[in-house]
């Protein structure tokens, strides 16, 4: 696969997920970045901004197969992963796959699930594996998780705690469309777009699950310049040495940083990274890896903000500046 | 010579009256037409010649003769009334009108009016007027200008905002690592065109990666200096090329030019001369835009700097001006102008010489004596020297004596033959005053009573190069007006020869030697400094800042009840909402107490009647929650231990009980 045959598929992707999702491109690309690079993506945003639609939309056009768990405090391990049920006829117990077992999963509210049950998937996203009983089972390939948490209501949930929030590769803030957006959304429905009938929109599937793990493989092909890795090293240690971080990010998220590059690189049909690639997924790629003193958390410093003034500190490679 | 000089007197004789009096008919020659015309003392010295008599040539001078007269301009003899302040200290000369010079059928000569200030001629230099495209170019710049800067103004106060966010100073300074491999020691160079230079250089000597990181950095800082991005060590290329979102042409452009260059800086391609041909192609146009439109602007402008008027500035109409005599050489092939040229030209030999011309030295030119001997040399060949009432120099052995020799003049004897038997009208009465016998010189003008007014010189076996005349009133406008000045001015420098005339006055040699002393004559000193003024102040808040430009902090003042919120925050991210429980529930035990009086009688129960007796409330409800709170008052282990992970449900229950007990307290009787 060349870099041009590889931004034409994505941008193909791309036109069909925005055939039904206005307005969220940056999200969009945010979530193939994370698909493309093997990782898995939290969305922290209010409901009803399209979060399971696009879910829907991108298994359609991946040709993947996706389903949707509802967190709730409830919920138990088994629930997510699957268990040994005891078949009265066989007499035996056999292994009932829980929805894990999918290629795109939609975690919806993962933070009003215990911890337990948070762990237990978490668990199966770093591994790519389910072990019940002394048993692992493979996640079928690709394996792709979208967590969404809402940032509003905290009552009643359990926060993600900061080794598992390590875990994920991006972290996205989704917020409410523009007006002209919601008009455009808003004239589709009046044309008589319904959310619930993907299949009467006509979305084309571009890949297969194949061309996906293919294109996942791709990737270890771009070629990253050794000035880029000292460049997200900065990055990196800044996150540790920033007065208003308390924990920075690890070297996992170094690693997260450059997967994450690379995806871009290769969306725009580069076979290379360029330090635009690091810089502007940063945020995406730190914001949930650092935990900020609590004087900093008063006065009201995001970590955001301690990215935006850490990517204005260092130095882009070969800048003439 | 003499005979083609009488041809010529003979077929010009005539006409040239009537030509002069055909351009002094022109409405610009005001004092020909105006009536209360005012003249300056010099000029009023015409007054006595034209006499009584109607003049054809000029009618209402006579007239203006009567009128107040003119107060020199104390600028004059800088030239603001070109020629007019010949010599302003001379007494204003009123006029010798007698009865016996009035006509019989002239009105009766008005009441002589109050004595009162002298009117001040307005010879003021004015601007000339544009022409209508001109104009129009002129408004349409300045406005244009004028939107330029309040767009660079306002895009510069919103690009000031957007500024980065405040960067900690206490950052991993010590893990910056010099990154630019490309850039040469020193400061990073900024100069577009030393940029470019660098990069042909460097193309020049084979190092294309060099060359085309240097034509990359002249494309930014060019539109760094535009003020359409802004280049810092931590931007990259997609920050630049979102800046140019409002320009999609010049980022489809910029953008391909990144493309390449980010080949060859993290690509695996080998940069070539085609890479750098295919960059710097794509960079010069743009690196150069502006020095275009700086060219075109400057054309632009040079379409508005205009000559002098073809019909002359004022000072030049006036009687003592030029303007009529310029005109009236034109009319006769005669190239008359002012020469702008310093006279030290003419002698130095390395200087190119032009075509053979007549130079006029009129009364007032400024002439290093030391320049003397090499005009008189000069005056050789083709070229002729007039030495108009400046005095001559020692070598002619003539002196300039002021006399009242009378007003009439005849072409000598010897000449007669070549200008004819004409006369010539002058206002003066100056004489040459010979030193002694010259062989070389011949008499050219004289007075009736035989003295000399002026001579002409024929030396080292040359013809006649050299005219010395005792004053300049034939080369002003005024000479024109009488007897056959015009004629004799025609013939005069016909005889001479060449078709170029070249007349010094004063102003030859007054330029300014510097820009400075150019702004100081010009009296612009005061706007150039508010000029300089305003832009220093644009400078200070726009230029080049001496550190990181930062916010100025904003002192904010928390409400009361913000600090609770962030320190309750606190304890609920420490996992501390028990122990602060433990805390408020000992102090709203001891305040209850303190309310229902009740500490003579020491047990919860006698707390939770008082208590419900005070608030109505269930005596039971109230026993549950003194018992909570007492329990948790009485634990020592709570909130010594902190919980290993979050339990927002018990946050919740602690926060459920501290809200009763503080709903308790405020029923009994408040916290005081």
């Amino acid at each position: 696969m060349t870099p041009q045959q590889f931004a034409q598929t994505t941008t193909r992707i791309r036109q069909q997920v925005a055939r039904v999702l206005l307005g969220q491109d940056e999200i969009v690309d945010g979530v193939l970045v994370g698909v493309l690079a093997r990782g898995h993506v939290l969305i922290e945003g209010v409901p009803g901004l399209g979060k399971t639609l696009m879910v829907r939309a991108l298994a359609r056009v991946l040709g993947c197969v996706a389903r949707r768990i509802q967190f709730t405090p409830d919920l138990m391990p088994s629930d997510v992963t699957g268990g040994n049920i005891f078949n009265q006829q066989k007499q035996q117990f056999e292994f009932m796959p829980g929805p894990v077992f999918t290629q795109l999963l939609l975690a919806d509210e993962i933070n009003r699930a215990p911890a337990k049950t948070q762990a237990a998937l978490l668990e199966a996203m770093a591994d790519r594996s389910v072990s019940i009983d002394g048993v692992t089972r493979p996640l079928p390939q690709p394996f792709f998780v979208l967590a969404t948490q809402n940032p509003v209501e905290s009552h009643g949930t359990y926060p993600l705690p900061e080794a598992q929030l390590d875990r994920f590769l991006l972290k996205l803030d989704v917020a409410h469309p523009s007006r002209e957006v919601e008009k455009r959304l808003l004239a589709n429905v009046v044309a008589g777009f319904d959310a619930a009938a993907l299949d009467d929109v006509g979305l084309e599937q571009t890949t297969t699950a194949a061309d996906l793990v293919a294109m996942q493989a791709h990737l270890n092909q771009v070629k990253v310049a050794d000035d880029l890795l000292d460049y997200i090293t900065d990055i990196v240690a800044r996150t540790r040495a920033h007065r208003s971080v308390y924990l920075g990010a690890s070297p996992r998220g170094s690693i997260a940083l450059l997967a994450a590059g690379r995806a871009r690189a290769a969306m725009e049909g580069r076979d290379f990274v360029t330090p635009d690639d690091i810089k502007s997924l940063a945020p995406a790629v730190l914001r949930h890896r650092l935990i900020l003193h609590p004087d900093a958390e008063f006065e009201g410093v995001s970590p955001d903000d301690c990215i935006t003034a850490i990517l204005a500190e260092a130095r882009v490679p070969k800048t003439p500046a | 010579m003499t005979i083609a000089a009488a041809l010529l007197a003979a077929v010009i004789a005539g006409p040239v009256a009537d030509e002069a009096a055909r351009i002094l008919a022109d409405d610009r020659f005001a004092f020909c037409h105006d009536e209360r015309y005012p003249l300056t003392p010099p000029e009023a010295r015409w007054c006595p010649p034209v006499g009584p008599e109607h003049n054809p040539r000029c009618p209402a001078f006579r007239r203006a003769c009567d009128a107040p007269r003119a107060a020199l301009d104390p600028l004059g003899r800088l030239g603001f009334s070109r020629r007019a302040g010949e010599s302003p200290e001379d007494g204003p000369e009123e006029p010798k009108h007698t009865d016996a010079h009035k006509r019989a059928d002239d009105p009766p000569a008005p009441p002589k009016p109050a004595p009162q200030k002298p009117p001040q001629r307005r010879d003021d230099l004015e601007l000339p007027e544009l022409g209508g495209v001109g104009r129009l170019l002129f408004w349409a710049i300045v406005v244009l200008g004028a939107l330029l800067v309040a767009f660079l103004i306002f895009r510069n106060s919103v690009t000031r905002r957007r500024e980065d966010a405040p960067v900690e100073p206490d950052g991993p300074t010590a893990t910056t690592t010099p990154l630019v491999a490309d850039a040469p020691p020193g400061p990073p160079v900024r100069d577009v065109q030393a940029l470019l230079e660098q990069a042909r250089a460097a193309a020049s000597a084979g190092d294309f990666a060099r060359a085309i990181l240097r034509a990359h950095a002249a494309l930014l800082h060019r539109l760094d200096h535009d003020g359409k991005i802004r280049v810092t060590p931590s931007r990259t290329n997609g920050d630049h090329l979102r800046d140019l979102a409002s320009d999609p042409a010049l980022r489809a452009q910029v953008g391909e030019v990144v493309r390449d260059v980010e080949q060859v800086q993290f690509g695996a391609q080998t940069p070539d001369a085609g890479t750098y041909e295919r960059v710097v192609q794509r960079v010069v146009p743009i690196a150069t835009r502006r020095a275009d439109t700086l060219a075109v602007l400057l054309a632009a402008a040079s379409l508005l700097s205009c000559d002098p008027p073809a019909g002359g500035l004022p000072f030049d109409l006036s009687p003592s001006g030029a303007q009529a005599v310029i005109e009236l050489g034109a009319a006769h092939d005669r190239d008359i102008r002012f020469r702008t040229a310093p006279l030290a030209d003419l002698v130095d030999a390395t200087f190119p010489q032009r075509n053979p011309r007549t130079l006029v030295l009129l009364h007032d030119a400024a002439v290093d004596p030391a320049l003397w001997p090499g005009l008189l040399a000069w005056a050789t060949g083709s070229n002729h020297l007039v030495l108009a009432g400046l005095p001559p120099p020692p070598e002619l052995n003539l002196s300039l004596v002021p006399g009242a020799s009378g007003h009439v003049l005849k072409v000598s004897p010897d000449l007669t033959a070549t200008f004819g038997p004409l006369e010539l009208v002058t206002p003066d009465g100056a004489v040459l005053d010979p030193a002694g016998a010259d062989a070389t010189r011949r008499a050219l003008l004289e007075y009736a009573d035989g003295s000399l007014y002026a001579a002409q010189f024929h030396r080292d076996w040359q013809p006649d190069n050299i005219t010395v005349l005792a004053d300049d009133r034939l080369f002003t406008n005024g000479g024109l007006m009488l007897g056959d000045n015009p004629d004799l001015l025609i013939r005069l420098l016909a005889d001479l020869g060449p078709t170029d005339v070249e007349l010094v006055d004063a102003l030859l040699g007054l330029g300014a030697d510097s820009p400075v002393d150019a702004v100081q004559r010009a009296r612009l000193t005061p706007i150039v400094l508010q000029i300089l003024a305003l832009l220093a102040l644009f400078w200070l808040w726009r230029g080049v800042h001496f550190g990181r430009p930062r916010d100025p902090p904003v002192g904010s003042r928390r409400r009361f009840a913000e600090h609770v919120q962030a320190l309750g925050a606190q304890y609920f991210r420490g996992r501390a909402t028990r122990h602060a429980l433990r805390l408020y529930a000992a102090w709203a035990l001891e305040r209850l107490r303190d309310r229902t009086s009740s500490s003579r009688q020491p047990g919860l129960y006698a707390l939770a009647q008082a208590i419900a007796a005070r608030t109505g409330d269930d005596e039971h409800q109230v026993m549950q929650t003194l018992v909570e709170a007492n329990t948790l008052r009485d634990d020592a282990t709570v909130g010594t231990a902190r919980p290993a992970r979050h339990d927002p449900l018990a946050a919740a229950d602690d926060l459920r009980l501290m809200q009763a007990l503080a709903r308790l307290v405020r029923l009994v009787g408040g916290p005081r």
